[in-house]
């Protein structure tokens, strides 16, 4: 009987390496530090522990943005019970327009354990090239937008250390998220 | 006279036909977000009529201004800009959807909730306009 449990426990171990080894860390990412919805200081490091969703955004975005929350909103109720181990931080690259007043306001619409984060320029330009993305403010005089912001509409999926381990493009379905964020919190948890 | 009041008949004719070529199906806005007043509009236009036509613009009790915006991708990001017309082939049909083309309303005259009709009449490039009743939806 004991050997039969000491099998059946290095199968699992074997079982949960092998899970490990199939999600490599990503060359993107990195911890930060910029304003949250509350108007607070807010360290990536400080969500050690909870597996983290990390999109770039403004929320005069009346596309893709919206598609995004809408989409890990209904991802959260994919996960159950998983999803109070997982976090949204949704990084606003139009400072100028997105206070923390208005992330919250916004965000708030939306049932998602998430968190908007501003800050300065220089200090949104840093996270942006920590995790490769990319963002373009461009004048349009003809709208009454007055301008929109081109930007990278990846996902990227953080384990429960901080490292990058999975992205998701912009089409990924709430299957393929919610099955990948499964992963990533296997591959964060502790042995 | 007679001559002239031919020609107008054949144009009231034309107009007519372009208006009634094209019909607009299953229209819903995206609800707003809480601090905005403005949101983009979905629709499909078909065009059951053998000439084709042009999306121009478009008026709304609803909203202060009315645009046709579209995504495009510059490098990696993605960004919406606004165009000056959107095509609706003949005997076949332009689809406004997330990701794609959409009908942008600026300066919303009220605060809208699900379930809420927004109307708007789009403009076709011959003068002719085409209705749109659009349910709010999140």
């Amino acid at each position: 009987m004991n050997m039969r449990r000491a099998i059946l426990c290095l199968f699992l171990l074997g079982s949960l390496a092998c899970n490990r080894a199939k999600l490599p860390v990503l060359p993107v990412g990195g911890d930060f530090t910029l304003t949250d919805h509350n108007g607070q200081r807010f360290e990536l490091s400080s969500l050690r522990g909870k597996a983290v969703v990390v999109f770039f955004g403004y929320t005069s975005c009346p596309d893709a943005c919206p598609t995004i929350l809408s989409k890990l909103s209904a991802v959260s109720r994919r996960l159950g019970d998983d999803a109070a181990r997982v976090k949204t931080l949704y990084i606003s690259v139009d400072p100028e327009r997105d206070t923390p007043q208005v992330l919250k306001e916004d965000l708030g619409s939306f049932q998602l354990d998430a968190l908007g984060l501003t800050g300065t320029k220089a200090e949104i330009d840093r996270v942006v090239a920590l995790y490769g993305a990319e963002y373009e403010i461009i004048p349009t005089p003809d709208s009454a937008a007055k301008y929109t912001v081109a930007h990278t509409t990846t996902l990227y999926a953080l384990d429960a250390n901080g490292k990058t381990r999975m992205e998701f493009p912009f089409d990924a379905t709430v299957d393929q998220i919610a099955d990948g964020l499964r992963k990533v919190l296997a591959a964060g948890s502790p042995l | 006279m007679r001559r002239i009041l031919s020609c107008l008949g054949l144009c009231a004719v034309c107009w007519a036909s372009a208006a009634q070529d094209v019909v607009a199906r299953n229209g819903w806005v995206r609800l707003p977000l809480p601090s905005k007043n403005e949101t983009a509009l979905y629709v499909v236009l078909e065009n059951h009529g053998a000439q084709k036509h042009s999306v121009v613009g478009g008026t709304s009790d609803s909203a202060a201004a009315i645009e046709l915006h579209e995504m495009k991708m510059l490098k990696s990001a993605m960004y919406m800009a606004p165009v000056k017309e959107v095509k609706i082939p003949a005997n076949g049909k332009a689809s406004f959807t997330p990701e794609s083309y959409h009908v942008m309303l600026f300066g919303l005259k009220s605060k809208l909730a699900v379930g809420d009709t927004v109307n708007v009449t789009l403009k076709l490039d011959d003068g002719s306009t085409v209705p749109v009743a659009a349910t709010v939806r999140k």
